[in-house]
């Protein structure tokens, strides 16, 4: 082959235009055509393995069975019926019997094995909490009370511990637990990340499947109520076994192992970190949160105003748009619509090409960030990826909201946080005709612990923590400042090429510099923004 | 029945971990199936997991007595057409009629009924070890991380078309060692 074409495929494959030269010599000489697919192949493999083993693959694939599923009853029934639940009522039968046995014994109301109520003795303390509902029957914890050997029921939410030596122990409910002495805890179902430094070295924690002692680590158990245990240890060593075993095994930094009590099987993991919150954020705010509140209450015409502070009002300002044609007053009937809504009026947005545009850029980087509006959908109503985005439309580096509109991504309508190179999606479907209130958190990242989707990024509907699918333990690195990074829009895709509107209604927006808490995100549904200050 | 039969008829009864056992012995030839023909990685794993998605929902209609890989990466490839489509612009550009061109290479190289993609992966992986530590370095640097060729080219102080040429060399050696074990194993 001539040395001109050599460097043709060279020069094409480092991204400089010389297609048109390269296509023709490609198709007039066959030995150059396949010397450039040789080529291109060798790059999209080097590519993949660049990429990793992928060893969280196989979970993924089926939690997008799950997930797709998820609303339709028979085979969720299909899937329900999966051995392990099996498995789960003989474990109940087990863990009843052995309740029966130490009610006998011990003449104690609560079953859960080990507990020995009545000390006073304490061991930690609860640090942080959020969207924590604890079992009645258990008593409700707050921030700064002490635990000693006491059952713990947590519903749901997150409750973190900080035990006296120093470990902190991340809960995620529902969890119920038994913290036995001061570096013992008994799980018998939740999840729960441990953070152990030098003098809580030995920590343990126990469940009906294993035993997983620390040797100086960070580790990630996930003790499942239909019989089952992990254990993930993301930095350090841990030793851990089988109830049956009488060896420990050691595992370190990216292992993880699965042990099922009831078969007495093991079976070595990949490492996924991307389950676990790994942490729960300092709430304690210093200084003023920078925000904007769009509430589209205009009775008429083409702008939306707004209020706010820290940020540039000026480029908060809203504009109705036609696609990429700006809207001017007068043109009846032409892009967003303005309709009665939580409070004062809101817009509709038809999904027929009307959108707001702002010259706000928008929070940046791993900032922490909430973005809190009303949405309303209908079922039949189609979505793009476009409720609020801004960010320069790349891996990482996009932030959209959105309600699902897309079946290969999660199932339909429910809330959505997309990256591009990751997602993260709700539970419930909000297409039902009645207004949502929706929140989208952000903590803020920082040098060591980059802001991720999963460990990073909450959802609330209505108030309340949502459940979230999907996940992706992706970075987030939103570029404002990029020469295609897009300013905020209100209803359209940040996607370049064809223009994707939002359809549905929205109210209310608040985009804020921070990470607002349940109770200042409940607040924002009630109107209340006081606590943003004026 | 075979280990395969056994696994696909635990999944047709719903247990979706005896799924993910399969899923877990096909994955990589999967993966490598359409990382061949797909630039974009993370795209190639996304189509990767919907083929087995797809695999699942259609598992009743797979005939157990025949081999289930290359019915997993043929429904892959159709995902991948299906993606492909709907990028394609309507009026075709000579960057896209040029990677139609390649595509139809890779297509005549790596038949579904093969697990060859699999097998130059491996071969790769192989070679890329015996590279040079510096060539490495400017391997990963380009494939792995994805560094533009002016960054690679400011931080080891060479002219644009050096690095360009450099990365086609090593590109090639690569092709060739590929070639050299494969016809080992042959």
């Amino acid at each position: 082959m001539k040395p001109e074409a050599e460097k043709l495929i060279a020069r094409f494959l480092a991204g400089e235009a010389v297609e048109s030269e390269l296509l023709e010599l490609c198709e007039n000489d066959q030995d150059v055509l396949e010397a450039l697919s040789a080529h291109a192949e060798v790059e999209r493999m080097a590519a993949h393995l660049g990429g990793g083993q992928h060893g969280a693959f196989s979970d993924e694939v089926v939690e997008r069975i799950r997930g797709k599923y998820a609303d339709e009853p028979f085979t969720s029934e299909v899937i329900g019926a999966i051995a392990s639940k099996r498995v789960w009522w003989r474990r109940q039968a087990v863990w009843g019997a052995i309740a029966a046995c130490l009610c006998a014994a011990l003449g104690l109301t609560w079953w859960w094995g080990g507990a020995s109520s009545g000390s006073s003795k304490t061991y930690a303390r609860v640090i942080s909490l959020e969207s924590a509902l604890w079992s009645v029957g258990g008593g409700q914890l707050a921030i700064d009370d002490r635990l000693g050997a006491m059952p713990v029921e947590l519903e749901r939410g997150y409750a973190q511990l900080r035990f006296d030596h120093g470990t902190l122990l991340l809960v995620e409910g529902p969890a119920k637990f038994s913290i036995l002495d001061d570096k013992y805890v008994k799980f018998e179902y939740g999840r729960a990340v441990a953070n152990v430094p030098e003098a809580g070295h030995g920590f343990v924690i126990e469940s009906p499947d294993a035993e997983i002692v620390d040797l100086g680590t960070k580790f990630g158990v996930d003790v499942r109520e239909e019989g089952e245990t992990e254990v993930h240890v993301m930095q350090g060593k841990v030793k851990a076994r089988g109830h049956w075993e009488a060896e420990y095994s050691d595992l370190v930094g990216n292992q993880a192992k699965r042990w099922n009590g009831q078969s007495r099987e093991k079976e070595e993991l990949a490492v996924q970190a991307q389950n676990f919150l790994l942490e729960l954020p300092d709430r304690e705010f210093v200084g003023e949160r920078s925000y904007l509140h769009w509430g589209f209450d205009e009775e008429g015409g083409v702008d939306c105003e707004i209020e706010g502070r820290g940020f540039d009002l000026a480029a908060g300002r809203g504009r109705f748009y036609f696609n990429d044609e700006q809207i001017y007053p007068g043109e009846v009937g032409v892009g967003p619509q303005r309709i009665s809504g939580v409070s004062g009026k809101a817009l509709r947005f038809q999904g027929d090409g009307g959108w707001v545009k702002t010259n706000f850029s928008g929070v940046s980087g791993g900032e922490a960030r909430t973005v809190a509006f009303w949405v309303k959908a209908l079922p039949e109503d189609q979505m793009a990826y476009a409720a609020i985005g801004w960010g320069e439309f790349g891996p990482g580096t996009v932030w959209q909201i959105s309600l699902n509109p897309d079946s290969e991504h999660g199932p339909l309508g429910r809330l959505r946080l997309g990256i591009l190179s990751g997602q993260l999606i709700g539970k419930r479907d909000l297409r039902d005709g009645l207004w949502h209130h929706i929140a989208v958190v952000m903590y803020p990242g920082d040098h060591d612990d980059r802001a991720k989707l999963t460990t990073h990024t909450l959802f609330y509907v209505d108030g309340e923590l949502e459940m979230t699918t999907q996940k992706s333990f992706e970075e987030v690195n939103t570029l404002t400042e990029e020469e295609n990074s897009k300013r905020l829009m209100i209803g359209r895709s940040t996607a370049g090429g064809r223009v994707s509107t939002f359809r549905g209604s929205m109210d209310e927006l608040y985009v804020v510099q921070g990470a607002l808490s349940q109770e200042e995100i409940q607040s924002l549904m009630a109107n209340d923004d006081s606590f943003l200050g004026d | 029945m075979s280990d395969d039969a056994h696994l696909i008829s635990r999944s047709l009864d719903g247990d979706l971990d005896a799924y993910s056992q399969l899923v877990k012995g096909y994955q990589e030839s999967v993966r490598a199936c359409l990382a061949v023909r797909l630039q974009d990685v993370t795209a190639a794993d996304d189509l990767a997991q919907k083929a087995f998605v797809i695999a699942y929902e259609k598992l009743a209609q797979f005939d157990v007595s025949r081999s289930f890989g290359p019915w997993v990466r043929s429904i892959a490839l159709n995902c991948l057409k299906n993606h492909l489509r709907k990028k394609v612009p309507i009026a075709l550009g000579c960057r896209e009629r040029l990677d139609a061109l390649i595509e139809g290479q890779i297509d005549l190289r790596y038949p579904v009924t093969e697990d060859a993609a699999r097998e130059q992966l491996d071969a790769l992986s192989l070679c890329l070890k015996e590279l040079g530590g510096e060539h490495r370095e400017l391997i990963e640097k380009r494939y792995f991380k994805g560094e533009p060729i002016a960054a690679l080219s400011k931080t080891l102080n060479l002219a644009h078309s050096t690095v360009t040429m450099r990365l086609h060399r090593l590109r090639e050696s690569l092709r060739t060692c590929i070639e050299q074990r494969l016809e080992e194993v042959r």
